[in-house]
């Protein structure tokens, strides 16, 4: 049989049962939908996330003073933490590959200004911060680059911050009390908005030497190290530990590369996807046990038919392959079906819901069509293979 | 053309062997109008279903075209049935969704034959059985008697060696009747072979052989 012929063929006997066959499509149609809806809402989900994570750059590393261990060591063994302290940002500076190094403290402060004062989120940074994690700023300059020993009294302020105290005012040069002391403010952010609910603008940010000392404090809460995007990380993270066990003595310090994190998102988030995934194919199985069940009763009502088409030369297989050929043209009709309703049903979700993440990732999609195909061939066989299976002389029979 | 040689065939009915079919010889030259009659149970379809390659004997052997068709596979004898075989039924058995012209291509369809060549053939059979006017009609739209001239189309349509007609009136009236047997006997007429099985004596006293069977034994054979 030619295969033009053997399309034809199938697809005549479908159009002959038009209603059943469009039912039949809906519950595959139905199925690849779901999967695609599920994971365009899981791959949105994925993506906004990692780009929360990744706005402020992907080769970074952070080392926070403490190590993370196992609890019950012998009671009297003494739990020695060094700080992590300026000398030490300075010493990782010598670490191979090292772009910038930028200690951390944070906290909260009040800010004021001519009366007006503000509680804010404050951030003793050193001079590379807005360079290394990627932020603009949109007035004056950053931080300079003092002796971080000694540094001067500057300020930058959030854009939230610097609308608070000064209106539509400028505020370069203007001096403002940041938790007591004097600071003069040479440079305003760009709103960054919020980042998993941290708000970025209504901050101020001052040198981390003098923050240490306003919040009276040894260690630094975090040094925060950029290297060059071509580096090898494993070389990275051996540079910076040599640096710092070689001055403190052990390993007391914990060192988290941003892309370790994110893979570790990734393998959640990719799981989350398949398990929506997941979700929606039980939808599909549904749809296989529609097709299923509809050729089993065309089997049955086609017993004659099949009895004709063998008493003029079809054979076994070609009888198989034509109900095989039925089931699959149904689920590709049905996952075709699917794929337009999914995606615009994601589409239709995007901008009803903007705030909800959607993104169709076309490989699902491709490997939905692929498993709708799939399913519709694995419940045809069943069916496929009682028709060619019928003996000819019975089947001509029946009436 | 056809030589069968001792071909028996029983069938188990509860649990009771019935000879349907006993040691039959039978020899079908080619352009021969053979009839097959006898009282039901007598074994007539099963012979006609035997030579037909829809059934397999028990006993015996087989010859078509010179050639041992009683071993052959499920597989080789589909492709047989399409090449030498044409049935004709009582109940005519079109594909009820095809139209006309489709049911006729449906052998040709089956055999892989080019598209062309299938129009070349399918034009020439609709003018052979006066059906022109009726290729694009479903079978529910055609009378009885277009309905098994179509059917009789079909069987010609791969230019079979012999034509099995099973009770080919039995679903008609007599009128009707009449007309689809003088289409077969004009099949004859331009050389081909047809075999008839009925019970309808008028009808085989039409043919130029008649055999007569009984309990599964060919009991007359005539000619003339």
């Amino acid at each position: 049989m030619r295969y033009a012929d053997f399309v034809s063929f199938t697809y005549t006997s479908l159009r002959a049962q038009r209603l059943r066959t469009a039912l039949t499509a809906l519950g595959i149609a139905v199925g690849i939908a779901a999967v695609i809806l599920l994971t365009s809402i899981g791959e949105g989900l994925h993506r906004f996330i990692i780009d929360e994570f990744t706005q402020f750059g992907t080769n970074i590393i952070g080392v926070s003073p403490g190590r993370i261990q196992t609890h019950g060591a012998p009671l009297g063994a003494v739990n020695t933490v060094r700080p992590l302290t300026i000398d030490d940002a300075l010493a990782l500076r010598r670490a191979p590959y090292v772009q910038a190094v930028v200690p951390v403290i944070q906290g909260n402060a009040e800010i004021t200004h001519t009366g007006r004062s503000r509680r804010v989120t404050l951030y003793g940074v050193g001079a590379e911060f807005a360079a290394a994690f990627r932020m603009r700023v949109a007035l004056g300059k950053f931080l300079p680059e003092d002796d971080p020993r000694t540094p001067r009294a500057f300020a930058v302020l959030g854009s939230k911050a610097a609308m608070e105290l000064f209106g539509d005012n400028n505020p370069l040069g203007d001096r403002i009390r940041v938790g007591g002391e004097r600071y003069r403010v040479v440079g305003v952010m760009q709103a960054k908005g919020q980042v998993l609910g941290f708000d970025l603008d209504d901050t101020v940010f001052i040198p981390v030497g003098r923050a240490l000392e306003m919040f009276n404090r040894e260690s630094l809460m975090e040094i925060d190290v950029t290297y060059e995007p071509t580096a090898p990380l494993a070389e990275v993270e051996e540079g910076i530990k040599r640096i710092l066990s070689a001055r403190h003595g052990s390993e007391d310090y914990t060192v988290t590369p941003q892309q370790k994190m994110l893979e570790v998102f990734g393998t959640v988030l990719d799981a989350v996807t398949f398990a929506v995934a997941a979700i929606g194919g039980i939808s599909l199985v549904v749809g296989g046990v529609g097709i299923l069940t509809i050729l089993t009763i065309a089997v049955a009502e086609r017993t004659s038919e099949i009895g004709l088409l063998r008493a003029v030369g079809a054979t076994r297989r070609g009888i198989l392959m034509l109900f095989l050929g039925e089931a699959a043209l149904l689920a590709a009709l049905g996952g075709t079906a699917g794929l337009l309703l999914g995606w615009g049903a994601a589409l239709a979700l995007h901008l009803l819901v903007p705030a909800l993440p959607v993104h169709t990732p076309w490989s699902y999609a491709v490997l939905a069509e692929l498993v709708a195909l799939c399913v519709g061939l694995a419940a045809g066989v069943l069916p496929a293979r009682r028709a060619a299976h019928l003996d000819p002389l019975e089947a001509l029979r029946s009436e | 053309m056809i030589r069968l040689t001792g071909i028996a065939r029983t069938f188990l009915v509860g649990g009771e062997e019935v000879h349907a079919l006993k040691a039959v010889d039978l020899a079908i030259a080619h352009g021969e109008y053979l009839s097959i009659m006898g009282p039901s149970g007598s074994g007539k379809s099963t012979l006609l279903n035997i030579i037909g390659l829809l059934d397999r004997p028990d006993a015996g052997s087989y010859e078509l075209d010179a050639r041992n068709v009683t071993a052959l596979s499920d597989d080789e004898l589909a492709r047989v049935r399409r090449e030498k075989i044409g049935f004709v039924f009582q109940f005519f058995h079109l594909v009820p969704r095809l139209t006309a012209g489709q049911n006729i291509e449906l052998p040709m369809v089956l055999a892989g034959i080019d598209p062309a060549e299938r129009r070349t053939r399918l034009t020439r059979l609709l003018a052979e059985y006066g059906l022109e006017e009726r290729a694009g009609h479903r079978p529910d739209q055609l009378s009885g008697g277009q309905c098994q001239r179509v059917a009789i189309a079909r069987a010609m349509s791969m230019g079979p060696t012999v034509i099995l007609a099973d009770e080919p009136t039995g679903n008609l009236d007599r009128h009707t009747g009449q007309e689809v047997l003088s289409v077969l006997e004009r099949v004859h007429h331009n050389g081909g072979t047809v075999v008839i099985v009925t019970h309808d004596p008028e009808i085989g006293a039409r043919s130029h052989r008649r055999l007569r069977m009984l309990d599964g034994a060919v009991v007359a054979d005539e000619k003339g």
